[in-house]
């Protein structure tokens, strides 16, 4: 390769070099192999552009909806245009493996470009909170939903996830990768049989393993069954940051086995029996082949189960308990962790929880990164890649003695078990947990999603008075169930105990318990509905219909029952797509006790067709068949955000005033006894409250429970029919875990929040509790044990409802609906809930262009267009009940016009049609591909 | 080769007084430790895991005990009234699984192959670690992703699917009400589907996958790779021949480990999909169901009954793994990277 020859120009047979040249870099020099020529580039850009150029050509001609179809049209034509272009110059084979190359690596951009919009969608939505120094430096004890991203950190979730996966990975690494040595050294009928068990378990539900330990280790299930030296070790735990770590390390075990076992499959087996045959012994091979040539694919096993373990939520969920508190102990007390924190926060209503949680996952990704490049620097080099400084280092090591080497090892593991040691020591070290003055101690509490909110906020005021509360939103049943294994202080929940849900009864805890109402709301119904290009937001709805359309009653919006709560509106023949929650709820409960009260006929007979035993009664799980049109999704978030997709149109669900408020969507007027329409504003489920009823029957079942008959016929016009609260059960007597300093803790915060914590009610979305409700809690706080009944006191109560004097102000301010809202002929314009903008029952110059233009487009399709001209009555300004603002707009009764939107998109059903079109398509391709083709052609011609 | 024949005929025809050795090895005491120890971790893990599957098992009961036979049969899923079955939600899992691993897979194995074949090496590191931090995301990110962002613009590419492959099995749509083509009434019933939650899925344990396909590739022998391309191979051709033979053990125990994520994964898939447990075997059409989730929905607001239920439930799907994880082993045994161990 040195010497090249000149070409042969002259007849003489001897050879000549040619000069060397020294503008012209030296022919010794390797020659690249990975060469790109020119045409390889064209071939490239050519096919790319032709590909957009046909689709850009291709979407005027057919209807191509959405960016995925454009794209996966475009990619497509691409791979076509690709390889006929690289035709022209290589052999099949070359074609082939350039297409592998062009799909191989669309198929790795494809999820990079993924994994940069998760973590670009993470970022941007974690950003807000993530700029404030705050945010890592605090936890979570002076941050409510009410306050700005200023206040309030995650330094306590980080140091619980840092903390739970270290001990998590101290369990689980040494146990997985000894493991998967013994499943490839030792193979046999055994072996087999581990790694079967094994392979099994890597599809184990992560919440089976946060079960697996909240049975075992907090409840001690089957004690009675266990041996005796067991007796101690399992059960009674409270939940701890070491719980939590042992969820994860069952989780994580068969995924760590798992993959090392995989690469430990693939060293050679030379290498091994190369080292058999230098006599080695097989431990040593181990350390010295087989362990050094899988460094990298080991590290990745154990990167791969930390991944899981890390970002999981579900283990933990059960198992770490909830706490806002900085708590470094894993031993004791709640330690929350980032996706735990994060999975939390994002369920709330509040804007700045919803960002924080964000903040908490954005920030739980730096610091997986952080660890992941620290891991790779550590093990991730491949057998023999080494830099030239490790490989000098090598070659002196080589030279040394092998007594030195069996020295080394000693020392190594001489300095590993000190680390450990010093490590364990470290964290292990008991931090006294913050004890807070007044003789309040930490309590902790678990149940309703539904009160979390208010609960969050409640707990934060009180760390004012050196209180720590801690709740979390784990599901009523959930914090009934807590509480009944006394691994709660107090529950929140909307069913009470002993109520037969779905033909099973709920029995009594044996502790003695008290209900008491701790917030109140109304179920609200918020819908995406549109009439002419322009959203609805002034539905009214009666009792009945609601229960119609939420037992597959009702099926189409221009039902002729709603469009008679709806003179004002001319309802398109959409269908209604009735969106229910798929995980139990207090929402539901609520919602189908008022089913169960009222219309129990219509809702049984839908319980009974879905499958449920009936009479159905109060279910906290939504029954929904399947294929029936409803749609279910989980939590709040999931229904108002399923409610809100712009093309999600004719959904209607049940939620939270407050989550309606925040995604901008109106809710609908509910009918009350008075024959008004109603919306759920806090002052008019406070009214409706007051009718509200408590079971005073001590020797009854139902004792203390509520009745909310009187709320449902409610004479108030402003009543708002659909309105509840939830329960506090609380414990009155010192029992277990349960002292009377815990008492004293959680009298004082339940007197707080029946009294000047209700002052917060509306701000947090629900309504405050009347005096009727309040007076009855007050009786039951005063039977806590512990609790300091001289504070409690209906006269220095702060509830906005009422005065000192026991005056009832709600009565008196409350707002009257206007008249347009009455039953009858009329009906108010103006927006509800989070979309206050009005629906304008006129043919103003705006909207009167608009929906002509629709009724224009809808030509061909069921003329919806109607004029209506409801009376012309104008009733009095009144005030929004919400803003106080006077409104005006609501008066300007003319005519209504309005059209059903349809999209029409184009109709390419003659066959003369499709043809056309596909001429056109050859046609088009031809245009783009001919050109090339007879270049080439004429090219090879002139050879 | 003609001596080394010599030398060994030479030492089969040895004096004969000698008795044969015995070519087993002795094990030293170093050798008995390493042996006891990594022993005794397996006996660890598998008692771990039966503890685990025992749990299910004896939580189960009360469930099976009532729904007997009619347990694998039963659609519906309403414990309370007795009428449960996985016939359901097994399905439904199986079919989550089942796209989440169409859309992986590839995925996987392209992005695995990227890395360890075609990717500059200056870049190596820099792509694995991206790979690994996407599968350290947390679910609940994804979930909310997948329901916020991605379902969007998924719908229209489900529709079209449907409307044109509808009369294959598994892509029709059988929702009351909904009329092929009509423009008012398939809105929403495309979204919230065992598609959409399966490609949520796809992405969440791709990253899985393509770790241990990686780890696979890259141990491909070298004097193989060379020896591919000095007979003229194209790099492609090489990948065929020699990488993905040799990983074939890798690829089948990733795909297996994503799969059993993919079985299990909770949250991500009830934010995205609309839980209705019962039998729809439709992938495009809004509700499905799965195991985990249903568990994770349920265990809040349960009776003591219905979470037996539910670990009846969380049995079945431990047994169905168990079978397709021993299908799955023996085709990776007989692989060519499996049987050198």
């Amino acid at each position: 390769m040195t010497i090249t020859h000149a070409p042969s120009t002259t007849q003489r047979s001897t050879t000549t070099l040619p000069a060397r040249s020294t503008s012209l870099p030296d022919t010794a020099v390797a020659r690249p192999i990975r060469t790109v020529r020119r045409t390889d580039v064209l071939a490239l850009g050519g096919a790319i552009g032709a590909a957009v150029a046909t689709t850009a050509g291709l979407s005027s001609l057919i209807p191509i909806t959405g960016p995925i179809a454009t794209a996966g049209l475009t990619y497509l034509l691409f791979l076509g245009y690709y390889a006929v272009l690289v035709s022209f110059e290589e052999s099949p084979l070359v074609v082939r493996a350039r297409l592998a190359s062009a799909v191989i690596h669309t198929l790795a951009l494809v999820l990079f470009a993924v994994l940069l919009l998760v973590v670009g969608y993470t970022l941007t939505r974690g950003i807000p909170a993530m700029v404030h120094w705050n945010f890592y430096t605090q936890d979570m004890q002076n941050a409510g939903p009410l306050d700005p991203l200023t206040q309030g950190g995650i330094k306590h979730a980080v140091i619980g996830t840092l903390e739970q996966i270290t001990i998590a990975l101290v369990l689980t690494v040494p146990v997985g990768i000894l493991c998967a040595i013994f499943l490839n050294e030792f193979p046999g009928r055994f072996a087999r049989f581990v790694r079967t068990i094994v392979e099994a378990m890597t599809a184990l539900p992560s919440i089976v393993a946060g079960l697996f330990i909240f049975a075992v280790w907090i409840v001690g299930f089957g004690r009675d069954m266990q041996p005796a030296f067991l007796r101690p070790i399992l059960g009674g735990h409270e939940k701890s940051g070491f719980a939590a770590a042992f969820a994860i390390s069952v989780m994580m075990l068969p995924i760590i086995i798992r993959s090392a076992d995989v690469v430990l499959r693939l060293v050679p087996g030379h290498l091994k029996e190369a080292s058999y045959a230098l006599g080695t012994s097989r431990w040593r091979t181990v350390w010295h082949v087989v362990l050094p040539t899988t460094r990298s694919g080991l590290t990745t096993a154990v990167i791969l189960g930390t991944a899981r373990g890390i970002g999981e939520t579900s283990p933990v969920l059960l198992t770490a308990g909830f706490s806002t508190a900085f708590n470094a102990d894993p031993r004791k007390g709640p330690q929350v962790s980032l996706p735990l924190l994060a999975f939390n926060n994002v369920k709330s209503p509040s804007d700045t929880m919803i960002t924080r949680g964000f903040g908490a996952a954005a920030f739980l990704l730096v610091l997986v990164l952080a660890l992941f490049v620290l891991a790779r620097l550590i093990g991730g080099r491949g057998p023999g890649q080494l830099t030239a400084r490790q490989r000098r280092r090598v070659e002196r090591a080589s030279r040394r003695d092998v007594r030195r080497f069996d020295q080394r090892s000693i020392m190594r593991v001489g300095i590993a078990a000190g680390t450990l040691t010093l490590f364990a020591g470290a964290i292990l070290h008991p931090v006294q947990s913050a004890r807070a003055d007044d003789g309040y101690v930490p309590i902790s509490g678990a149940g309703s999603t539904w009160s979390q909110n208010a609960l969050d906020q409640w707990r934060r005021n009180v760390t004012q008075y050196g209180m720590q509360v801690n709740y979390q939103g784990t599901g009523s049943s959930d914090g009934r169930n807590q509480f009944k294994n006394s691994t709660v202080d107090f529950a929140v929940s909307e069913i009470p105990y002993g109520l037969t849900d779905g033909g099973v009864k709920d029995l009594p805890p044996s502790r003695k318990y008290a209900y008491m109402p701790i917030v109140a709301g109304g179920t609200s119904f918020m819908y995406n509905l549109t009439i002419a290009g322009k959203r609805v937001t002034n539905l009214r709805l009666s009792g009945e219909n609601i229960t119609r359309i939420f037992t597959g009653q009702a099926k189409s919006w221009n039902d002729p029952a709603i469009q008679k709560d709806n003179p004002g509106l001319v309802l398109p023949s959409r269908p209604i797509v009735p969106v229910v929650r798929s995980d139990g709820s207090g929402t539901t409960a609520q919602l189908t006790t008022f089913f169960s009260k009222r219309y129990a006929a219509l809702w049984d007979a839908y319980c009974a067709s879905a499958g449920r035993p009936t009479p159905c009664g109060i279910t906290s799980s939504y029954p929904v068949k399947s294929g029936s049109g409803f749609t279910a999704q989980s939590g709040s978030l999931g229904v108002s955000g399923y409610v809100s997709q712009k093309q999600n149109e004719g959904t209607i669900t049940y939620v939270e005033y407050s989550y309606a408020l925040n995604t901008g969507f109106p809710v609908a007027k509910i009918l009350n006894k008075k024959g008004y329409y109603v919306e759920p504003t806090a002052e008019n489920v406070a009214v409706g409250l007051l009718a509200a009823t408590i079971n005073d029957d001590a020797s009854s079942s139902n004792y203390l429970t509520q009745n909310l008959d009187g709320v449902y016929d409610n004479a108030d016009a402003r009543a708002y029919p659909l309105s509840s609260y939830s329960y506090m059960v609380v414990p009155t007597e010192s029992a277990g875990s349960f002292s009377t300093t815990k008492g004293k803790t959680l009298g004082a915060f339940a007197y707080y929040f029946l009294c000047e914590g209700q002052q917060q009610a509306k701000v947090l979305g629900y309504s405050p509790l009347p005096i009727n409700l309040v007076t009855a809690g007050l009786s039951q706080v005063a039977k806590i044990p512990g609790v300091d009944v001289k504070s409690i006191d209906i006269a220095s109560c702060k509830n906005p409802t009422f005065s000192s004097t026991g005056e009832n102000l709600l009565a008196k301010t409350a707002p009257f609906p206007p008249d347009c809202d009455k039953q009858g002929a009329t009906q108010c314009g103006t927006g509800t809930g989070g979309s206050k903008s009005p629906t304008k029952p006129s043919s103003g110059s705006k909207s009167g262009g608009k929906s002509g233009s629709g009724a224009a487009d809808a030509t061909g399709t069921t003329p919806n267009a109607a004029v209506v001209a409801p009376d012309g009555s104008a009733p009095p300004p009144v005030a929004d009940p919400d803003t106080g603002q006077v409104i005006t707009d609501q008066s300007d009764g003319s005519e209504v016009v309005a059209a059903t939107p349809r999209n029409l998109s184009a109709d390419y059903s003659s066959a003369t049609e499709r043809t056309m079109m596909a001429v056109a398509g050859v046609a088009l391709m031809l245009v783009v591909v001919l050109p090339p083709l007879v270049a080439q052609l004429i090219r090879r011609r002139a050879r | 080769m003609a001596p080394a024949a010599n030398v060994l005929s030479d030492v089969q025809t040895a004096p004969e007084e000698h008795p044969r050795r015995s070519l087993r090895s002795r094990p030293t005491g170093a050798d008995f430790a390493f042996r006891g120890v990594t022993s005794a971790s397996a006996v660890v893990v598998l008692t771990i895991m039966l503890l685990v599957g025992g749990f299910l098992a004896l939580r189960a009961t009360t469930a099976l005990n009532v729904a007997g036979f009619s347990f694998l049969t039963e659609t519906r899923w309403e414990p309370d009234a007795h009428h449960f079955g996985v016939a359901g939600v097994l399905t439904g899992t199986i079919l989550i699984g089942l796209v989440a691993v169409a859309f992986a897979v590839p995925l996987a194995t392209g992005t695995a192959l990227f890395i360890s074949e075609y990717a500059p090496a200056r870049l190596q590191r820099t792509f694995i670690t991206m790979v690994d931090l996407m599968a350290a995301v947390p679910s609940v990110v994804y979930g909310l992703w997948g329901f916020f962002l991605l379902q969007n613009k998924i719908v229209p590419l489900a529709q079209w699917l449907s409307e044109h492959f509808g009369w294959l099995p598994l892509l029709g749509i059988d929702a009351d009400g909904y009329v092929k083509g009509s423009p008012i009434s398939q809105n929403t019933v495309f979204t919230s589907s065992t598609f959409i939650a399966g490609i949520v899925v796809a992405f969440m344990v791709a990253p899985v996958m393509c770790a241990v396909m990686r780890e696979a590739f890259t141990q491909a022998p070298i004097g193989e790779r060379e020896g591919a391309y000095a007979l003229g191979g194209t790099k492609w051709g090489m990948i065929c021949t020699v990488v993905i033979p040799f990983g074939k053990g890798g690829m089948i125990g990733g795909s297996m480990l994503g799969l059993g994520r993919a079985l299990g994964e909770t949250i991500a898939v009830y934010m995205v999909l609309s839980v209705v447990p019962g039998f729809q075997p439709n992938i495009f059409q809004n509700g499905g169901s799965s195991v985990s989730s249903l568990i994770a929905l349920r265990y809040g607001e349960s009776t003591a009954f219905s979470l037996s239920a539910l670990f009846a439930a969380g049995l079945a799907l431990f047994a169905m793994t168990l079978v397709i994880n021993f299908a799955a082993s023996s085709i990776v045994a007989r692989s060519r990277s499996g049987a050198e161990s």
